[in-house]
């Protein structure tokens, strides 16, 4: 199995939308997929099920080491998509918790998960790279960074490729796949001069090249439960996605021949 | 005007980023420590052997520190306790645990160790585990306490961990 977190210094960036619209794309190609919300706003059951904030979930299996991943595995209508929600801990709300308090358990959650047969674990963390957030980090294979196109949120990359230099410290075998772009928007100047800027920046092997646009679909995906994918109208969000997931495989297996799908 | 360049040091930013993209250091060296590997689950064992102290260090300071080691063992229940000088190098060691060395000197990098940064660090590492980097007082050379206690130390024990760290 391989567990990848969906993580970002800054909030408000689309990760949580990168992350279900991923895991549903991993999902539709056959990948039997896990999508945990460790986010302690918990958008991802926000997003998909209305019962969410009366799931166990997440934060419960840090709580309570009686708790098993079983109880926690939702099911979802496509057979390779289940789901884990963020939960109803005491801790909750804040994620409380010093960096390193919760990474046992973590790791023992991602252990529990593979035993499960699935392939893909992915994990939307709440923003920021400490506490619960920085636990996952230091505990996964894998981390993809979310990042909205625009001036202010690029300068707080060297902030976050800062603290990932440090996280790497408690997991050297983490593979940082890069940063994704997300909230595009070509009709405005200083989001595609954002993007320019940070292509420009970085590494060409740390930037995705597939890219997020900002979309009303997003949007009326997530009012009616559903990833963009899955709308009568989503074919574009699922081939976009796919693009995504097709690069992500890629980066994790370099000797396939994919060539990612310019936006 | 440029909406990236002006805000940040690019040079500074590539190498972060070619850093994050290279295998890190640790997954190639053979993990000998205890560290923060795939069976992590809190620190139970005492570590094992200590470490030569630093060539650069006087035998009668490297004797000071290792007394100054035993009575943090003695007063606090420390383990693992490790002193960095102000260039990152070993000064004592209680063992090979090079996750905790490598930590210590990514949040407190030898040239941070200037008067404005006095203040003790603590990482909660497990239950009743706290890794706690005290750099000693501004005056040269400087040096890195840490160690792994059980309890978070009050400020008054801070001071007194520094009154008794040895002058070199």
């Amino acid at each position: 199995m391989t567990s990848i977190a969906v993580s970002s210094q800054k909030g408000g960036v689309g990760k949580t939308t990168v992350s279900i619209n991923l895991a549903h794309a991993f999902a539709s190609a056959g990948t039997k997929t896990l999508l945990i919300d460790a986010d302690p706003q918990g958008s991802v059951g926000l997003s998909l099920t209305r019962q969410s904030r009366l799931l166990t979930g997440f934060y419960d299996y840090l709580a309570n080491p009686q708790i098993t991943v079983e109880q926690l595995i939702i099911p979802t209508r496509l057979p390779t998509f289940s789901l884990m929600a963020s939960g109803q801990a005491s801790d909750y709300e804040s994620g409380s918790g010093g960096m390193g308090a919760h990474l046992a358990r973590v790791r023992s959650l991602i252990r529990s998960v593979a035993a499960q047969g699935f392939d893909l674990c992915l994990i939307d963390t709440a923003a920021g790279l400490f506490g619960v957030s920085g636990d996952v980090i230091s505990s996964v294979d894998a981390i993809m960074i979310p990042q909205q196109s625009e001036p202010l949120g690029i300068r707080s990359v060297p902030k976050l490729l800062e603290g990932l230099n440090r996280l790497r410290v408690m997991n050297p075998r983490l593979s940082v796949l890069g940063i994704c772009l997300t909230m595009v928007q070509h009709d405005l100047p200083e989001s595609a001069e954002a993007a320019a800027a940070l292509r420009q920046l970085l590494p060409p092997e740390m930037m995705f090249q597939t890219q997020i646009p900002r979309d009303g679909l997003f949007v009326r995906a997530s009012a009616r439960g559903l990833p963009a994918g899955a709308l009568p109208e989503g074919a574009a969000a699922q081939q976009i996605f796919q693009s995504l997931r097709a690069e992500i495989e890629t980066k994790l297996n370099p000797h396939s021949n994919f060539q990612p799908r310019p936006f | 005007m440029d909406p990236i360049h002006t805000w940040l040091d690019p040079a500074a930013v590539r190498e972060l980023a070619d850093r994050l993209l290279n295998p890190s250091p640790q997954t190639t060296n053979a993990p000998t420590g205890m560290g923060f590997n795939d069976s992590f689950v809190g620190f139970e064992a005492e570590p094992s052997a200590a470490e030569q102290a630093t060539p650069t260090t006087s035998a009668t300071f490297s004797a000071r520190l290792t007394s100054f080691a035993d009575w943090l063992r003695q007063d606090f229940a420390a383990t693992g306790i490790f002193i960095l000088d102000d260039e990152g190098s070993l000064a004592l060691s209680d063992g090979q645990n090079e996750s905790f060395h490598s930590l210590a000197r990514s949040l407190v990098p030898s040239r941070s160790l200037t008067p404005s940064l006095n203040a003790p660090v603590h990482l909660k590492i497990a239950a009743k585990m706290n890794l706690v980097l005290i750099p000693t007082q501004p005056t040269n050379p400087r040096f890195l306490i840490a160690a792994l206690m059980p309890e978070l130390p009050r400020p008054s024990t801070f001071q007194r961990i520094l009154e008794n760290f040895p002058t070199p």
